[in-house]
């Protein structure tokens, strides 16, 4: 029956092989070998009986036939997708990174609000203190939220480092400032700024640029209107309430969205919790870098020039700047693995594409440190200039280093410039800010040798 | 007995056919030890089966993080390059005779990474540069120009499929792989380690399903690379194993061409358990094509829908019942299909059923149109129901319906027809709607064939005789 049956099918006994060499073109012209073409005929329903009908004994047979009477020719691919180019329009991706370096540069403005009420001389420490001891927590925390694997993932992990993190980072706040001597209205100024640095991390990673920038007007006009001081600060609360509730709302998940989420955890293992903490160590790290002056002249070693704060402000928008080149590095390496035939090729434009990021971050960062130096008296200035640039291009290169997945690299290099700093203050005492200058272009130029060599690397663009 | 059972993609974690086989050999045979070597994903993968308190499972992640340990220098990386350089040679060659030389380059790389990371060594930079240079000097096909983004995507894939490896494996009596490819590689490392036999098991053909997958997505370099590999893997897992258990004789046509020696394949059929699959009884009311399996393009029901609408033109009462889940997309694309041909009312997607048995209950006939098959559980279910067939000539269908030798005068137990064949299924239906005797009759032979030839009790009886029969045979 069965024989009978394939045979009173409704065709033409023979079968004519140019025809199905015709349809079979593109296996044809791209196999590999014979197999592959014969895996493809079964594919289509050609096994052995069939095969025979076109006059070969066997599948194998005929792919064989097929294959030899054909050219390899395969099909031009198309360009891998470049995991690292952004989608949308280029003004709005390029201006989100604008917006961005303004989020991070406008909170400066609440330091000249509240300066009335930090008379007290130990003020500026506990705020710095508690500024960088807060850093590795939101660097932390941000680092395992977009390690989540889903959105509601990030925005779980997000809540929870608001949940447990402003506790946490109060909780530093209130013991520094009582280490301290510092008084209540300092105490509240530091629980505020750990507030802040909490709660606009979660609403920045939960990519709410547009109204954390609305949020910050109330206190950033107030302060600029030269209105009374109650008044400016009336601006800075409506600000931080503003803030705290993006954070809430960028951080919510949806019920449906929780079927197989530990809530408790957010999923998160101990392997993703490890994973998280150099980012953690780079916020300490660079935290310490960048206030080492400030934190100096309380141990007795003189004031900071007065353009160092200043100097803050600018490096912290210029981050916008750097999220821009890191973005746009990853973003050419892809491009530059799938148009080089050489590995040598590769590694000298992927190097050239480093130092002209590189340098594009220094030469804006200059004009930002040098706008925001002018307003401020020209003592040290020139050192504090030239220390923030070599600090920023450090950072720069120590996060570059970070987003290809070379942690170890950059924490090493950041680690041994702060202990070198430390122990030089505390064997030798000079001027911290030679210190800090002189560390930064050591960092600067181990960090640039660093990337030069892992950069270039093929697998590190992986 | 201690028994290692390696997997990839299946038992215990996911489920389809090969895992009930898993599922049934390590229940059946609870007088040995079972420690499941399953190559997942990421590793993170839950699991889909209960495991009773003789099978333990450890899970060899070939996509999760790398494994630990740094790249190799001095003399270990010069002889991690010799290796490696001579992998990759023998790959581009294509040279139907680098079996021996692949054997050995493979115990090389085993070796190495008994000692240093072969992950970590060939995530290194070596490996990136070593290929574009072998590309280099090789004559290519017209157009093809391999790039940095190639060669470091075809040496991922090695570094993943390596992985297993260097997996340390226990000492064990035998080692059963339940399919070819990646999956040998812990069978060869416990070969090397202690001389463990190791029995292969093919349900499908490992090889032909890669050409498949890997025919798409991927550059012709690294195609031809990564298929060149699998390519010289499964030679070598089939000459390095002690014996190879196909799941039907439709199988060994591409095991003996891959290099395996005909004496040493011994077909063993799969089973299903007669007490899940008693006698269908009587037919439904409206004359019903059932089909049951995973909404998958591989089971092409597009041709079943178009052989329906012929079968339609002629007996527009007859209903098509499609019974499991699986690819949305496809099933829509199919349900447009119906509706195109203006049988969309007479079409019916029923989708997943708790009992199986009831999709062979509902029809008259069970359908299979499948294009590509080992020896599906579909069809021997339904024959071990009573209920006739019409299947597509793929795999082991033949095989499965042809008449019983034991008594061949009550003829074949189905209708087979050519793939991809709408009229010649059409045909095939309608002789059998038409006919309740003959449906009747087949339903019979088709029952008595299945609880003589394809039972669980035989499956797993194979297998004890053939572990008895190869642990004795230590190398």
């Amino acid at each position: 029956m069965t024989e009978t049956l394939l045979q009173a099918a409704p065709r033409a006994k023979t079968r004519d092989v140019a025809e199905l060499s015709e349809k079979m073109i593109d296996l044809l012209t791209g196999a590999v070998d014979v197999l592959e073409v014969t895996a493809g005929l079964e594919a289509e329903g050609i096994g052995d009986r069939i095969a025979k009908e076109y006059g070969h004994d066997d599948v194998f047979r005929l792919a064989a036939f097929l294959y030899a009477g054909t050219i390899r020719r395969p099909a031009q691919p198309q360009a891998a997708p470049n995991p690292w180019a952004g989608t949308g329009k280029t003004w709005v991706r390029n201006g989100r990174y604008v917006l961005r370096g303004l989020l991070f540069g406008m909170p400066g403005a609440g330091y000249v609000a509240v300066a009335p009420l930090l008379g007290q001389r130990s003020a500026g420490l506990v705020l710095t203190l508690s500024l960088v001891l807060c850093w590795p927590i939101s660097q932390g925390v941000a680092a395992l939220a977009y390690s989540r694997p889903t959105m509601a993932g990030t925005r779980r992990v997000l809540r929870l480092g608001v949940l447990y993190g402003v506790p946490l980072a109060t909780a530093q706040s209130v013991l520094i400032g009582w280490l301290l001597g510092s008084g209540s209205a300092v105490i509240a100024v530091t629980c505020a700024q750990s507030l802040y640095l909490m709660t606009a991390s979660a609403a920045l990673v939960g990519g709410a640029e547009v109204w954390m920038f609305l949020a910050l007007l109330p206190g950033v006009v107030a302060t600029f209107a030269g209105l009374p001081g109650e008044v400016t600060l009336a601006g800075w609360a409506v600000t931080g309430l503003g803030v705290l509730l993006l954070a809430l709302d960028r951080t919510r998940v949806a019920k449906d969205e929780r079927a197989g989420m530990p809530m408790s955890t957010g999923g998160v293992s101990w392997i993703a919790l490890r994973a998280a903490v150099p980012y953690a160590l780079f916020g300490l790290l660079a935290g310490a870098l960048l206030t080492f002056t400030i934190v100096c002249a309380y141990g007795g070693y003189g004031a900071p020039p007065e353009a160092t704060s200043a100097a803050m402000v600018a490096l912290s928008v210029s981050m916008g700047i750097a999220e821009w080149v890191l973005f746009a590095f990853r973003t050419r390496g892809h491009g530059l693995l799938q148009v080089s035939f050489g590995l040598r090729e590769f590694v000298f434009e992927v190097r050239l594409a480093l130092i002209d990021l590189v340098a594009r971050y220094l030469a804006l960062l200059a004009v930002l440190l040098g706008a925001a130096i002018s307003f401020t008296p020209p003592d040290g200035a020139v050192g504090v200039f030239c220390g923030y640039l070599l600090l920023g291009g450090a950072l720069l290169l120590a996060l570059m280093l970070q987003s290809c997945g070379r942690t170890k690299e950059s924490l090493v290099c950041c680690g041994c410039a702060l202990a070198a700093e430390v122990s030089v203050m505390v064997t030798v005492s000079p001027d911290p800010g030679v210190v800090q200058l002189s560390g930064a272009l050591a960092l600067f130029t181990v960090l640039l040798g660093v990337a030069v060599a892992v950069l270039g690397r093929a697998t590190t663009h992986q | 007995m201690n028994i290692t059972l390696v997997t990839e993609g299946t038992y215990p974690h996911a489920y389809g056919g090969v895992s009930v086989w898993c599922d049934q050999l390590v229940r059946g045979m609870p007088e040995h030890t079972f420690q499941v070597v399953a190559l997942t994903g990421t590793g993170a993968e839950p699991l889909a089966w209960e495991m009773p308190g003789h099978v333990t499972a450890e899970s060899v992640p070939l996509w999760g993080a790398r494994p630990a340990g740094g790249p190799p220098s001095g003399r270990a990386a010069r002889r991690f390059e010799r290796a490696f350089t001579s992998l990759l040679e023998l790959i581009l060659s294509g040279s139907p005779t680098a079996g021996a030389q692949f054997h050995a380059v493979l115990r090389d790389l085993y070796e190495f990474g008994r000692t240093d990371s072969l992950s970590a060594a060939m995530s290194s930079e070596g490996p990136v540069e070593w290929l574009l240079e072998a590309w280099g000097r090789r004559t290519l096909p017209e157009g093809v120009h391999p790039t940095v983004y190639d060669a470091l995507t075809a040496i991922a894939l090695l570094e993943h499929a390596f992985r297993p490896l260097s997996w340390p494996v226990a000492r064990a009596d035998l080692t059963h792989a339940v399919s070819n490819g990646v999956t040998v590689l812990p069978a060869l490392a416990a070969k090397w380690a202690y001389g463990t036999p190791f029995c292969l098991t093919e349900h499908g053909i490992y090889l032909r399903e890669r050409y498949l997958s890997y025919g798409k997505g991927y550059t012709w370099p690294v195609k031809a690379l990564i298929l060149g590999f699998l390519r010289l893997l499964c030679a070598a897992g089939y000459q390095a194993a002690d014996l190879i258990t196909p799941g039907n004789r439709y199988n060994q046509r591409w095991e003996v061409r891959c290099g395996a020696t005909a004496d040493l394949i011994r077909t063993v059929y799969n089973g299903v358990d007669p007490a899940e699959f008693p006698e269908a009884g009587p037919e439904p009311e409206r004359l019903t094509l059932s089909w049951a399996g995973r909404v998958d393009p591989i089971k092409d029901l597009e041709t079943l829908i178009r052989s329906f609408a012929l079968v339609h033109q002629e007996m527009p009462e007859v209903l098509l019942r499609l019974f499991g889940g699986g690819n949305k997309e496809y099933r829509e694309k199919c349900e447009g299909l119906a509706r195109d041909l203006g049988v969309g009312g007479h079409v019916v997607f029923e989708g997943r059923v708790e009992e199986i048995r009831d999709a062979y209950v509902a029809g008259t006939v069970v359908m299979l149109s499948s294009i590509s098959e080992g020896f599906p559980y579909t069809l021997i279910e339904a024959m071990a129901c009573g209920r006739p067939s019409v299947a597509t000539d793929v795999g082991g269908v033949t095989e499965a319906v042809a008449a019983n030798p034991n008594s061949p005068d009550d003829g074949d137990c189905g209708l087979v027809v050519p793939p991809r064949d709408p009229e010649a299924m059409a045909m095939a239906a309608l002789i059998l709607l038409r006919d309740e005797d003959l449906r009747r009759h087949m339903g019979m032979v088709a029952r008595r064939k299945a609880l003589e030839f394809f039972t669980v009790d035989q499956a797993v009886g194979s297998f004890r005789e053939i572990y008895q029969e190869l642990s004795g045979k230590k190398v």
